[in-house]
């Protein structure tokens, strides 16, 4: 077996180490020929998940569950709370400065990202890789239509780019434009549509220099829906 | 009049969901929560924790429905997939106290479990091939996919190093790739 069937096949049975998994995981996302080793190995080996014997969840998590269907993009749904808090801290100003392992604190309080502080027409989105750990935060001023992209933690796959989508409710996605090499700030600006509460940012992989067609073409790798800045 | 009393397959949910049809999430969920339930708490051995991935679950299958391709497998088997590697990546992240819990926990005979995979093709032809294999190796592959034993697990429960179990585990999916073939 190659190297990268070796990897698929440890992948889909689940005893890769947690740092190799999440990366085969995210070369799948650009890799066919990686992606394609996964779903053999998970099309062979899925009888295996057939014998498992069925356990009824309990009665009470039906209504739970449930009330997310009706949810647009509950994805960082979770991470909203602790956002919001996060964002108090930062408005106290001098306290933001104390808050210990808060990635940002020393970019916060200094530069143009101290616009993140401000209150007004201001939104944010903190985007996520399925609700995990902050990739991206996104800030817009809904008047001006300027957006401000901070990439914290941001993976980028190798010989492509990762372009920036905003999704307001059924509109198609509109391009804001490529997510550079960097983890500096970007400012960039949305025209044409209106910025709003949940509103959604998304970064695709895309060939490099975007979307040759003006929509996204590759899979979805991180994404978070705009809050209005408490 | 003829009236219809036939259940819509599990696939023509999904497609359904997909196309926004939000009512079918209910369908989706009576249909499926047990099924997933069972290989997410095999997994995790925790109901609190299985719960919360269970929820994690339904909303990725509502969300990512459109990308369910029928060609590439059942329904079944792709929320399973989704399922498992959820409650894996949970298990993974978890904190080592609450795995030590599980440990020997869940002894089952890989071999009566083998026995009891449903008789369609797919199933006797990984049937016919983890027979092939190594006792203990069929074992680890088995209990790995099944109770998502790591290779620190596979190595305290067959009291072997683990780099014996990295070994054992590549020539086991080599063994298995190869009589599996290869059908791409």
């Amino acid at each position: 077996m190659s190297d990268r069937d070796q990897r698929a096949a440890e992948y889909v049975l689940g005893t890769l180490p947690p740092e190799e998994r999440a990366a085969v995981a995210l070369e799948a996302r650009t890799n066919a020929g990686l992606a394609a080793e996964i779903a053999w190995w998970q099309a062979r080996l899925s009888p295996l998940a057939d014998m498992i014997e069925p356990v009824a969840p309990p009665p009470h998590l039906r209504d739970r569950i449930l009330a997310r269907a009706n949810m647009p993009s509950a994805a960082n749904d979770k991470v909203v709370a602790g956002l919001r808090r996060r964002l108090r801290y930062w408005q106290a100003g001098a306290a933001a400065a104390g808050i210990a392992a808060v990635i940002l604190a020393g970019t916060m309080l200094t530069g143009p990202l101290a616009s993140f502080g401000k209150r007004g027409d201001t939104y944010v989105a903190m985007v996520t890789q399925d609700g995990q750990t902050p990739a991206m935060l996104v800030s817009v001023d809904t008047k001006s239509g300027q957006v401000q992209v901070l990439p914290l933690r941001v993976e980028r796959p190798a010989g492509h780019s990762l372009e920036i989508w905003y999704i307001a409710g059924e509109n198609a996605p509109r391009s804001v434009g490529l997510l550079g090499d960097g983890d500096t700030l970007t400012s960039l600006r949305v025209s044409g549509i209106p910025l709003a509460e949940s509103g959604v940012f998304a970064l695709t992989v895309e060939p490099p220099g975007g979307s040759p067609s003006g929509k996204p073409t590759g899979p979805v790798v991180y994404s978070g829906t705009l809050i209005r800045q408490p | 009049m003829a009236i219809s009393l036939v259940t819509p397959p599990l696939e023509d949910l999904l497609a359904r969901i997909a196309a926004g049809d939000r009512k079918c999430c209910a369908d989706l969920y009576d249909r499926a929560s047990a099924k997933l339930f069972g290989v997410i708490l095999r997994i995790l051995q925790d109901r609190a924790l299985a719960e919360d991935v269970l929820q994690e679950c339904f909303v990725t299958i509502w969300q990512k429905a459109e990308s369910f391709d029928t060609t590439r497998g059942s329904a079944v088997a792709w929320m399973s997939t989704i399922a498992r590697n959820r409650a894996i990546d949970v298990k993974r992240a978890a904190k080592p106290a609450s795995r030590s819990v599980e440990i020997g926990e869940v002894v089952e005979d890989d071999a009566a479990l083998i026995e009891r995979m449903p008789d369609i093709a797919e199933a006797q032809a990984l049937r016919h091939c983890l027979k092939g294999l190594d006792e203990e190796d069929r074992q680890m592959v088995v209990m790995a996919y099944v109770a998502g034993y790591s290779r620190e697990e596979l190595a305290s429960r067959h009291g072997r190093p683990v780099g014996t179990i990295k070994v054992r585990l590549h020539r086991a999916l080599a063994g298995l790739r190869s009589c599996l073939g290869d059908r791409r």
